[in-house]
């Protein structure tokens, strides 16, 4: 070994150094403190900046923070004006009137006009994507003066409630934009421009968006309804952020507030961090076991009866509390709580073992034994627990279930039809709009069937007539009284056990100081109302 | 040569047309209708029935296949149901970013692997090859996102010497784009805080990805390298006097090492498929990431465009280590 020049002190040096180049590398500090107010979302999924075409929770973010609507959503889903100065309602109710309100500008500093609401109305319709379908009562739409006028084909009451989807996009920058496509003279309808671009008249504008990472926002100080006091200047949302991440990042102040599901160790651990609160999303949705009512034998609604009071309410709610927060609240049907047709008179349905065995003994299945598929989105690990309590629970009837889990695709293939949907499915529902009728409407009618929104597959023509006459009235207290009836009539089915109405858990930096999320009062029930930074202060 | 490359190529070309018929029509086939689920459960028949028309998804599969065949060729995949870009733009975006990362989790498994198996060899059975032994089976025996979690929370969250996620600080802009990875174009530019910044980010994605295959490559060459240490050339060598470490790094290495290259072609193209827990976890950006997002979203142009893509490097990384092992072990390419 005399010769040796490969030593070991040599080997190891070599490898030490490789491993500490590549391993190690230098030594960064932080990044330098921004200047300016600066939010940073954390969201679990990616973001569409095109308005008219996402309906998820990152779309539906950008677009209320990007652009500005006819009318805006308010606490209790009341709806504000917003562009539209006011608005008049033809007597037969088919023929909508807004006056745009002076002074509002784009981005890019023209001026919104009627025009801007037409050609965004038609663009919406005419490219059926995102939340197209809320407008298909629409006969058309022009421009007169000032004013927008929307003719419908039928009275449909819902109507100004769709409105707060209606994104309304500066026409000459997007016309200015176009790229070869199949809407004729429109082209792409400005379809590439606006996947990455903005022309909106929203309190913020993009700076950049890569909808697979991050969206970067700057306030636009010319907003015309103002701000909050210290609103955040700029907002990065980080695209596909795991929970796990969030753990890590928020309590070195890297994320500020966070929109995506967050398991409870992941809540727990967080509110025990210094700076770090726990608020509450309240948009309105219902966690359902839903019953399909074509199989055997809960086409018999004894046997859907003695299911959903062999259900243990009170369990399931100590499983929706996490670091002193409930996931959600309880619920009286199929209505979530501030909604119109919710009736607070309506008793809870409780745990009651021998109701359900009396309805049981009473379904024309008496005496047999049965033996239930139970399905939950894997996607969603709470789902498993209450599919648990469910089984456990079934069992005292001497009713078998056997759980299984899969992913979104092969339950959205389930709810094609009756034959494919398990027994059993545990999904949720939510309001599109702040009118009730679309959350009830997918669900219960029966021209909405084939999604997983109706995996019970209940469909009566009374509910039918009763949910398209709730499109005709226009009276708000005559509509509150006919849906408090439909509830009845759809709870009385059993189609679903309705387990309770959800609540999202929200981390946030106690320096943001976000309303919707820790007062009920200031809450927006609609999927991202609560996310509007303009309603923020953030006092760093 | 020219006969062993043609050879190489046209079993690639028939590995990337495999894979693209099989994709192709596996991606139909599982459960879920794509419009319906791209448009959410409100949409209406006519809206879904749209999309479909506009995707091309009623016509037969085989006319479906040959338009996606022309388009793939002029790197056209349509458009993503999902993020609603060209797949080819998403693609575009997303893998320099994988690539960077997978090269420099590929050159950590070479360069640390490789010299861990070296030193294990020479110094068998004593403490380098037990601490090398151990260091393996530590890597080897965890899953990278564990690695990866590990890592992150001493090195970023407790000792707070490494950045926690992204591939550059918000402070400093991206430099400008010249093959879209982040280190090189910095350099490129003269941007020598961005390049230290963006080699900061990189350093425990990077290491995270490497470590099971660094395990392996260690392993595999410090086995392959004790084998030549008992054959009788090295026997010969030693006995004609010739320096111990030309014996090493020549005799005893260069038979061994080529297990370790096709290993390491296998390694370094299934980076790319696992890197997905760790862009996840470490918030990278890449195509990873993007693939299984398509697949759980069955996203049909986008997770085809992934696969795809994935095979031909599969294809060409692996024609670059059979003609590289054919450089050093003249047999194979004789044989061919």
């Amino acid at each position: 070994m005399s010769n040796f020049t490969l030593t070991r002190r040599h080997l190891l040096a070599t490898t030490a150094s490789a491993g500490l180049a590549l391993g190690l590398g230098p030594i960064m500090p932080a990044a330098a403190a921004a200047e300016k107010r600066t939010l940073r979302l954390a969201d679990g999924n990616i973001g569409q900046a095109d308005p008219h075409k996402p309906v998820d929770f990152p779309g539906s973010i950008l677009m209320f923070n990007l652009y500005d609507f006819l009318v805006r959503p308010l606490p209790r889903g009341e709806l504000e004006p917003s562009v539209a100065q006011s608005w008049e309602i033809s007597e037969d109710g088919k023929t909508y009137t807004f006056t745009i309100r002076d002074g509002i500008k784009f981005h890019d500093g023209s001026t919104l006009t009627a025009e801007d609401v037409v050609f965004s109305a038609n663009r919406m319709i005419t490219m059926k994507r995102g939340y197209a379908f809320l407008f298909s009562a629409v006969e058309s739409v022009e421009q007169e003066g000032n004013k927008a006028v929307f003719k419908l084909k039928e009275p449909f009451s819902p109507f100004l409630a769709a409105l707060v989807r209606l994104a309304i996009v500066n026409k000459k920058l997007v016309m200015a934009n176009l790229k070869d496509g199949e809407f004729g003279e429109f082209k792409d309808y400005g379809g590439a421009f606006l996947s990455s671009a903005d022309a909106g008249s929203g309190p913020y504008r993009i700076v950049t968006h890569d909808s697979q990472s991050e969206t970067v926002m700057e306030i636009y100080p010319d907003y015309f309804a103002g701000f909050a006091s210290n609103p955040p200047e700029v907002i990065r949302s980080k695209f596909s952020v795991e929970a796990v991440a969030v753990r890590q990042l928020m309590p070195r102040r890297e994320i500020d507030l966070t929109r995506l599901p967050l398991p409870p160790e992941i809540v727990l651990a967080l509110s025990k961090s210094e700076g770090i609160s726990i608020g509450q999303d309240r948009k309105p949705s219902i966690f359902h076991f839903k019953m399909n009512t074509r199989k055997a034998p809960l086409d018999d609604v004894n046997v859907r009866k003695a299911i959903a009071l062999a259900f243990d309410y009170e369990q399931l709610y100590g499983l929706l509390q996490v670091a002193g927060q409930q996931q959600g609240i309880p619920i009286r049907g199929p209505i979530p709580a501030d909604v119109p047709g919710y009736d607070p008179d309506v008793p809870l349905l409780k745990r009651d073992i021998e109701a359900a065995k009396a309805a049981l003994a009473q379904s024309k299945y008496a005496g047999q034994q049965h033996e239930f598929d139970l399905v939950w989105f894997k996607g969603m690990a709470l789902q498993e627990k209450f599919a648990l309590l469910l089984q456990a629970n079934l069992a005292e009837l001497g009713i078998k279930v056997n759980i299984t889990s899969a992913p979104w695709p092969q339950i959205v293939e389930m709810a094609t039809s009756p034959e494919a949907s398990p027994h059993l499915a545990c999904v949720a529902t939510s309001l599109s709009t702040t009118d009730v009728d679309s959350m009830l409407w997918g669900e219960y009618h029966s021209s909405s069937a084939g999604t997983y929104l109706s995996m019970h597959w209940l469909h009566m023509p009374e509910i039918d007539a009763a949910l398209e006459k709730g499109r005709q009235i226009t009276d708000a207290a005559e509509r509150h009284e006919l849906y408090k009836e439909l509830a009845k009539t759809i709870a009385d089915q059993y189609p679903s056990v309705f387990m309770y109405q959800g609540t999202d858990l929200v981390a946030f930096q106690n320096y943001l100081k976000a309303p919707g999320f820790v007062d009920p009062a200031a809450s927006i029930p609609i999927m991202a109302g609560n996310y509007r930074y303009d309603k923020m202060t953030m006092d760093v | 040569m020219t006969k062993f490359l043609l050879g190489r190529l046209v079993s690639g070309v028939i590995v990337i047309v495999g894979v693209s018929i099989f994709m192709f029509f596996l991606a139909r086939v599982i459960p879920g209708d794509p419009a319906r689920l791209a448009l959410g459960p409100e949409a209406s028949a006519a809206q879904v029935e749209a999309m479909r028309q506009q995707m091309g998804f009623h016509e037969p599969y085989v006319e479906q296949y040959l338009r996606f065949v022309g388009g793939a060729v002029n790197f056209d995949f349509g458009r993503s149901l999902y993020t609603d870009n060209p797949v080819s733009q998403d693609i575009a975006a997303t893998f320099p970013a994988t690539l960077e990362l997978v090269i420099f989790a590929g050159l950590a498994m070479t360069l640390i692997g490789g010299a861990m198996g070296i030193a294990s060899a020479h110094f068998k059975d004593r403490w380098p090859d037990n601490s090398a032994r151990i260091l393996s089976l530590l890597a080897v025996a965890m899953p990278n996102f564990v690695w990866a979690l590990f890592l992150m929370l001493i090195l970023s969250f407790w000792l707070g010497v490494l950045p926690l996620t992204g591939r550059l600080s918000e402070s400093l802009a991206a430099p400008p784009a010249f093959t879209g990875l982040y280190t090189v174009d910095a350099l490129i530019a003269g941007e020598w805080q961005v390049f230290l910044d963006a080699l900061a980010h990189i350093v425990l994605p990077a290491v995270a990805l490497s470590l099971p295959g660094l395990a392996q490559i260690s392993r595999l060459t410090r086995t392959n390298m004790v084998d030549s240490y008992d054959r009788p050339f090295v026997e010969f060598a030693r006995a004609y006097g010739f320096p111990e470490r030309s014996i090493a790094l020549k005799w005893a290495l260069r038979p061994a090492i080529i297990p370790t290259l096709m290993i390491l072609g296998m390694q370094i193209v299934a980076l790319l498929g696992n890197a997905f827990i760790v862009e996840t976890i470490f918030h990278w950006p890449g195509m990873a990431k993007y693939g299984v997002n398509a697949i759980v979203r069955k996203d049909l142009n986008a997770m085809v465009a992934v696969v795809m893509f994935i095979s031909v490097f599969f294809v060409l990384i692996n024609m670059l280590i059979d003609t590289l092992v054919s450089f050093i072990d003249p047999k194979i390419r004789l044989k061919a």
